[in-house]
């Protein structure tokens, strides 16, 4: 079932002198299978809008409907807070900071204890949730948590949360901190999630190079509201607005752009560097160069090195 | 955790932020000392009020002091139990039930007694609403400059002081965000009994504790490239000084001061004088 915004408004500390809006009257509705991205600059409320969705922050103002479990302000009926926590996952900024117990398989089935399975039960599933991340439970399960690098923590962070099989998982900020090298084997293990688990992912972001080779529809925050929700192909004719909100174009919009003002128009429907580089190859046929076969870009050089499967994605190079 | 009253600064603009730091500082330990010589019930309710009249001074709204007295309810109602049943005093009558015994006089000293720690927790709330950290620090550093000539490194400990209380605010935010993460996977830390809670606490302290000593670590290391040191002689960006608001503000204070002392050496507890003036209105 989607995910139903509808007049949501929120203040920090209301009441006092520090009273702050952070949200001001967004509706939105998300879609099941939907890859949305959400950008939007510092403070724009975008991080206040997602820790909604899981009953993290208590509703003010409006309404929140996840997967027909109903959020609002007034305090009966209680809404079924373990229920929303295990279908809708959410990975914070930097999500190895909340790693604590001493081994990480442990630390992995926390979530599962919480909802009431047993020991050997939630192991089990630590274990798959393990595997599914790109860890080998046998060889970090019993490691303590500070003994894995950067980027196996992340991984172990993340694996927390889908160990319950969410149907829609919330990642804020999911690359932040690494490496491009690490980012981009933190959006393919997103995509996996995404064939393999939870069909629905949210994923707040800065970076709209990135998040335009990934997601199916992007919303802009700005100042509370929901500034821009549009394809996004309408989306980029608003580059001005954009800036104001203290956003860029992405680079690919940004040079199909520069080549229109030089005669070149590459047509409609350019948001990230493969759909560029595929229409400049067209473009380049068309007046008879001879291109060999594009399928995307292979920005690691790895496409053809390695099978992607569950347990073998990651190198040790995170 | 965002809301905790305890300790807040209320940043507004009055003749009672613009005071001078130390003479704050000066004033509320002078607060503290004079509430052990209130004598009377007349006396706290001149407390209560010379209180209310600074906060309103103050621009910051009473409300927000009454909240104080949240974090120690739990201290008032044990102290009142305690001085209730437990007073060793003097009786006239005394009324007993099974094991516990009450007189009129440990009713008094109980009520008294509240009264002063709501009163205590009250006064020491109007200096951290009305004075920022680095006013305070800065002001006891200034205060316990003598200390100097005994070798002890004023400074330094200012230092880790003001360190410590700008570390606050931020460890708050992290305990916050760390508490919605593990929430969001399913921490129940709101039900259960206290151990059960103590224990249920454990997954958000021990990522706290770690990564306050990451900051910390942080800190240290960024200090320590731009070899910074406490002692040498710095200069301060706001300097100091007396104004003649200070002096009223000291005036004001004094007869405060001297009507409680007034109140306990002279008239001995003006209850009495009310107590029979009211009797021969009556009679």
């Amino acid at each position: 079932m989607p995910i139903v915004v509808q007049g949501l408004s929120f203040s920090y500390s209301k009441g006092t002198p520090f009273e702050k809006r952070a949200l001001d009257n967004v509706s939105l509705t998300i879609n099941d299978g939907e890859f949305v991205g959400i950008m939007g600059h510092t403070g724009s409320g975008k991080s206040t809008f997602i820790q909604h969705l899981n009953g993290l922050i208590k509703v003010q103002e409006g309404s929140v409907e996840v997967d027909g479990i109903r959020l609002t302000g007034a305090k009966r009926p209680k809404p079924d807070y373990k229920k929303l926590r295990a279908t809708l996952g959410m990975v914070f900024q930097y999500p190895e900071y909340q790693l604590f117990d001493d081994t990480v398989i442990k630390d992995v089935s926390f979530g599962p204890k919480n909802m009431g399975y047993k020991k050997e039960e939630a192991e089990q599933m630590a274990r798959e949730a393990l595997t599914l991340v790109g860890l080998d439970p046998d060889e970090v399960g019993d490691k303590a948590p500070f003994e894995l690098s950067g980027g196996q923590k992340r991984r172990a962070a993340i694996a927390g949360v889908i160990v319950m099989k969410p149907k829609i998982l919330v990642l804020d900020e999911p690359t932040a901190g690494l490496d491009p090298y690490g980012k981009e084997q933190i959006l393919n293990l997103i995509l996996r999630l995404k064939a393999e688990c939870s069909p629905t992912v949210i994923v707040i972001s800065h970076d709209m190079d990135e998040i335009t080779r990934y997601a199916s529809r992007l919303i802009i925050f700005g100042e509370g509201r929901v500034a821009f929700d549009m394809p996004m192909t309408e989306l980029f004719k608003h580059g001005r607005e954009l800036e104001e909100l203290g956003l860029e174009t992405p680079t690919a919009v940004r040079m199909a752009n520069a080549l229109k003002e030089r005669g070149v128009d590459l047509g409609e429907g350019i948001v990230n560097m493969d759909i560029f580089t595929a229409a400049v190859l067209k473009k380049l046929k068309e007046r008879g160069v001879e291109v060999a076969e594009f399928n995307g870009i292979d920005w690691f050089g790895e496409r053809n090195k390695k099978p992607v499967s569950s347990a073998d994605v990651f190198g040790e190079g995170v | 955790m965002r809301d905790i009253a305890f300790g807040q600064y209320y940043p507004v603009s009055s003749p009672i932020h613009r005071l001078d730091p130390r003479l704050k500082i000066i004033f509320t330990v002078m607060y503290i000392v004079t509430m052990f010589f209130v004598a009377s019930y007349a006396g706290y309710a001149l407390v209560l009020c010379f209180l209310l009249a600074v906060c309103l001074a103050a621009h910051v709204p009473p409300k927000a002091m009454f909240k104080s007295i949240k974090g120690i309810i739990i201290l008032l109602i044990i102290t009142a139990i305690l001085n209730l049943f437990f007073y060793a005093g003097e009786t006239s009558v005394e009324w007993t039930w099974w094991i516990f015994t009450v007189s009129p006089e440990a009713i008094d000293f109980a009520l008294k007694m509240m009264f002063r720690l709501i009163l205590l927790i009250m006064g020491t709330t109007i200096l951290t609403f009305t004075t920022g950290t680095s006013e305070l620090t800065d002001a006891i550093e200034s205060l316990f400059k003598p200390l100097n000539l005994i070798k002890i490194p004023v400074r330094d400990i200012a230092l880790i002081m003001s360190i410590a209380l700008r570390f606050i605010p931020g460890l708050i935010e992290e305990t916050d965000k760390i508490m919605m993460a593990q929430k969001a996977r399913g921490a129940d830390m709101e039900s259960g009994n206290i151990f059960k809670r103590i224990k249920a606490m454990l997954p958000v302290i021990i990522p706290v504790f770690v990564s306050a000593f990451r900051k910390a670590d942080e800190l240290a290391d960024a200090l320590d490239a731009r070899c910074y040191q406490a002692s040498p002689k710095r200069t301060k960006m706001k300097k100091m000084s007396f104004a003649w608001r200070d002096l009223i503000a000291f005036l004001i204070f004094a007869a405060f001061v001297t009507l409680i002392f007034l109140d306990k050496y002279l008239w001995g507890g003006v209850d009495q004088y009310i107590v029979q003036a009211f009797q021969s209105l009556a009679g």
